[in-house]
């Protein structure tokens, strides 16, 4: 019961943000981007369900109109980081030879700087905008998800059911996609979700110092920053993009976890 | 077992060793035996010394380098280390099975037992899927699942290690293989499922005549289902002999040692004098990466004298069938 719970919440508030990001035109009670809708920094009331900023845009339709600029960042970044990090990690797994180790070590010391660093380095290199930022922080988690992958990989290839698919006669593809893939897919999944939330909040990083989306583009991260200042007068410019942030976050991990139990038939009896 | 007859696996003068920091440590030293068609023949001995990686390495299943192994493994007239992979993989699983030692953990977790009982058969036989279930079905009857239809369509994680086992042991003989290897089959188990998966694989081994290498740290286990005994020792085969031979007339040292260090419980029984104190051999095996000049056993051998610290004994054969390697025997 519990863990339906889990997986109908989670699905409920990913729902409302994609029906939020596809109709935020007709459920945005003003423009985005239209300044003085109301007075500055007012309070939420009835005409401005989430207040209004200082210079008078309504917030509730800025965040309605972020929705799908946060999940985009989202996909994307996880898109770029785990797909590149599983093809890296399963590789570095599989082989046994110098390639292990060249792959590994890079991916190490890559691994060794903080990756909004990187981020911050390659937005630096290719432009600030909210497109370079996603392919930046996209870029930036490969190494975390190549050595998960990895981590994972040599694990598994070590158990006993991976020596006795080659003693039936497996060949190595159908070694790595009926014996490597579906058992470390369910974890990937995991922490792809959990990737996710990470890629949204670093690409709202990038955003807050002005490298990401740049104004007026009511991106979530750059909702923060811009009510950073005003923090004690009108706390609500903080509050209502970082609760979506929070709730899109949860809903993703809850989602994760459940899809992971799904797959994974060790854990099946629980359903 | 008449030797007149064409030996179905002949190992010569294999040896495997690890390349190690501190330098090559040998695991295997030049061992050769044959096992012939329909016999079961049992590789006993203590924790390491070389009876897995001997049964790894017939199938190529050691990762090389690090593993150095050298001479040859002849599966009829075929050379198994000299196989491509593409070769050996064909072989694999085809005309050599193998069983592992925990049935626990092999068994892929996410694949039915029907996916993995018909992936043999459909990867070595020309047959559809559906003849590979009816085969799957057989082969679970065969090793004693019952209900095979509903096991079929179960995941590892639903049976218990006897069941795993069984199922391993029916995977194994999916395709008629000429050798079974059973590494360590039991170990896992408790004692109770311990003699049936043994008295199965006794079974499965006379039903269809397929030739087995039994690998065990237990004289107790093959002392009723092997027809051949070969005791290894560091890496060293001191001691062949049929069954009986070995156990009535042991000839090595420590094959003497380690039968005097089985309690009798048939002694009791027969109402013979038990000892007080079972017997142990005195000592520890030495490490692998001592290079050894004389006989491997010479440390902890009370016999030990001169030329067998200096020398390494030459394998003699004492009757038909039965070869020892020590100097005391045969000077």
């Amino acid at each position: 019961m519990f863990r339906h719970f889990n997986f109908y919440f989670g699905c409920g508030i990913l729902l409302i943000v994609v029906l939020a990001s596809l109709l935020a035109p007709i459920l945005a009670p003003y423009s985005p981007e239209e300044m003085f809708v109301g007075p500055r920094l007012s309070p939420p009331q009835w005409a401005y369900p989430f207040g209004t900023d200082m210079i008078g845009r309504d917030v509730l339709s800025r965040v309605i109109h972020g929705a799908s600029l946060t999940l985009y960042v989202g996909a994307i970044a996880v898109g770029i980081g785990l797909s590149c990090g599983m093809l890296i990690g399963l590789t570095a797994g599989y082989s046994t030879n110098w390639l292990q180790g060249a792959l590994m070590r890079t991916i190490d010391v890559i691994y060794s700087f903080p990756d909004i660093l990187i981020a911050l380095a390659l937005v630096a290199f290719l432009g600030p905008s909210l497109r370079n930022a996603m392919i930046a922080v996209g870029i930036s988690v490969i190494p975390f998800f190549a050595r998960i992958t990895y981590s994972i990989v040599v694990v598994e290839r070590n158990k006993p059911y991976f020596d006795s698919g080659k003693v039936i006669g497996a060949s190595r593809l159908r070694l790595i996609f009926c014996y490597l893939l579906p058992n470390i897919i369910p974890s990937l999944i995991v922490i792809g979700s959990l990737g996710f939330s990470h890629a949204v909040l670093s690409a709202a990083g990038l955003s807050f110092l002005g490298l990401g989306a740049q104004p007026p583009l009511p991106e979530w991260g750059a909702l923060l920053a811009d009510g950073r200042n005003y923090i004690r007068k009108a706390p609500w410019l903080m509050f209502f993009p970082g609760i979506s942030i929070i709730l899109v976050v949860l809903a993703f991990n809850m989602i994760g976890d459940t899809i992971r139990e799904y797959i994974d038939p060790r854990q099946r009896w629980r359903r | 077992m008449s030797n007149t007859r064409q030996p179905v696996l002949t190992v010569e003068n294999l040896s495997v060793a690890f390349s190690g920091r501190k330098g090559p440590a040998t695991a295997v030293s030049g061992i050769s035996f044959k096992v012939y068609p329909g016999e079961m023949m049992a590789l006993v001995g203590e924790s390491g010394c070389g009876k897995s990686v001997t049964a790894m390495s017939l199938l190529q299943l050691l990762p090389s380098p690090p593993a150095i192994i050298n001479g040859a493994v002849y599966l009829e007239e075929r050379d198994l280390l000299q196989m491509s992979k593409t070769e050996i993989r064909s072989v694999r699983g085809k005309d050599i099975a193998m069983i592992f030692q925990n049935p626990m953990s092999s068994l892929n977790p996410v694949l039915t037992i029907e996916r993995q009982l018909t992936e043999g058969i459909i990867l070595h036989e020309n047959v559809s899927r559906k003849n590979a279930i009816q085969q799957a079905k057989k082969n679970l009857n065969l090793v004693g699942i019952t209900d095979s239809a509903e096991r079929l369509s179960q995941y590892p994680h639903q049976l218990s290690g006897g069941m795993r086992q069984r199922v391993m042991i029916a995977m194994a003989i999916s395709c008629n293989p000429k050798v079974l290897i059973a590494d360590e089959p039991t170990t896992a188990l408790d004692v109770t499922t311990q003699s049936q998966v043994l008295s199965l694989v006794t079974d499965i081994q006379k039903k269809l005549g397929v030739s087995t290498i039994l690998i065990t740290h237990d004289l107790g286990v093959v002392a009723e289902t092997a027809d051949r005994i070969a005791v290894m020792y560091f890496g060293f085969i001191v001691e062949q002999a049929p069954t009986e031979v070995l156990f009535d007339n042991p000839a090595h040292p420590y094959t003497k040692g380690l039968i005097a260090a089985v309690p009798r419980l048939d002694f009791f029984i027969e109402g013979k004098k038990i000892p007080e104190r079972l017997v142990e051999i005195p000592g520890i095996v030495p490490s692998i990466f001592n290079a050894i000049k004389g006989c491997p056993f010479a440390p902890r051998c009370a016999l030990a004298n001169n030329q067998c610290n200096q020398e390494k004994p030459p394998e003699v054969e004492l009757s038909p069938g039965h070869t020892v390697s020590c100097w005391e025997v045969s000077s």
